[in-house]
């Protein structure tokens, strides 16, 4: 997930508006097509995961799965652009100098934060299932967090934010909590 | 990292605490390794992949290995160590340190504490990524769960709360 919520502008660190967004969620977000052999195959290289279950049909079901399926945290990218939307790329022409992050695709409401650093604080992960070939990954994500800390070199505002990946048909995959250090 | 790899069986009775797992080590990490799968899942930020981008805008030492990234090398590292019939439940990392491309990183993990169930054991590990000179970039811990005996079925998913 890219750390690109928080807006950066001069407000105060913690207000109550930004307090009350902790228990928030979003709405359930849908994956813009069923996973697929190749995009499992893409995503497998990439991540140099060598295990047979997710490209040797044979060896997953011998693992017990109906078929193959997508390594534990492979929800966590199934949900790329799909065509007909903006190319986020269309930034350059007004700021070359654009770092390429996206805004998260997680529908909630943005943190009005006078912070301008943003890092990628940690990951948990509990994981329910894998996702199989052809099943459709949706998920839903909530603000589980928001406390402020000092920090070295000046506040340091933490935001957890929780996603749970299902199936559409309802089964569980995946439960993240990501936590962003903004500051 | 080999081209493929069938993890064996492991059972929660031959794991002692302060057993080390198998480390997987991963690298040395190009600029070719970070742009594919930076590609893979669609994350532009440049960092990742334009060194002009990382080391003269953002000031940073070079282009930065992704956390994505290394939560998926601990996961395989944990799922090969749990085996066929093993379930990787949970992993919990904090990233406390960049590393920067060029670098090959060890996955390590070592066994802290079991918890029998009825028919399958959790074993908890401490976990961690480390460079070439010992450093530490990512600690955390993991949960794994294994058969008890060799008799038990294999775990291939996990209750949700």
């Amino acid at each position: 997930m890219n750390a690109s919520r928080p807006r950066r502008n001069a407000a105060p660190i913690l207000t109550a508006d930004v307090l009350a967004l902790v228990g928030v969620c979003g709405p359930v977000l849908t994956a813009p097509a069923p996973l697929a052999e190749d995009t499992l195959r893409r995503f497998c290289q990439a991540a140099m995961e060598t295990d047979p279950i997710h490209f040797d049909a044979d060896a997953a079901r011998a693992a017990g799965y109906p078929g193959l399926v997508a390594p534990p945290l492979y929800p966590l990218h199934a949900f790329p652009r799909w065509p007909g939307t903006p190319d986020p790329f269309d930034a350059l022409a007004g700021d070359p100098d654009w770092d390429g992050i996206e805004l998260v695709e997680d529908g909630l409401p943005p943190l009005e934060i006078g912070l301008e650093r943003l890092l990628n604080g940690g990951v948990e992960a509990e994981i329910y299932g894998l996702a199989e070939l052809g099943e459709t990954i949706a998920c839903q994500s909530r603000y589980a967090d928001i406390h402020d800390r000092a920090g070295r070199s000046g506040p340091m505002v933490f935001v957890v934010v929780e996603t749970d990946y299902r199936t559409t048909d309802g089964r569980p995959l995946l439960r993240v909590r990501t936590t962003m250090i903004v500051r | 990292m080999s081209a493929t790899a069938t993890p064996p069986r492991r059972t929660f009775e031959s794991v002692t605490v302060g057993d080390e797992l198998e480390p997987l080590v991963c690298g040395p990490l190009t600029p070719l390794h970070l742009m594919r799968f930076s590609a893979a899942i669609e994350n532009w930020h440049r960092i990742h992949y334009d060194e002009r981008f990382a080391t003269t805008h953002d000031g940073l030492p070079g282009l930065l290995i992704s956390g994505s990234f290394k939560q998926h090398v601990v996961s395989q590292m944990l799922r090969r160590w749990a085996g066929r019939g093993g379930w990787l439940m949970a992993i919990s990392m904090q990233f406390r340190r960049m590393d920067v491309v060029g670098e090959t990183l060890t996955i390590w993990g070592t066994v802290s504490h079991l918890e029998a169930h009825t028919g399958y054991g959790l074993v908890s590990c401490r976990i961690g990524v480390r460079n070439e000179e010992g450093v530490e970039s990512s600690p955390g811990t993991a949960q794994v769960a294994l058969p008890l005996t060799a008799d038990d079925p294999p775990i291939t998913g996990w209750p949700a709360p």
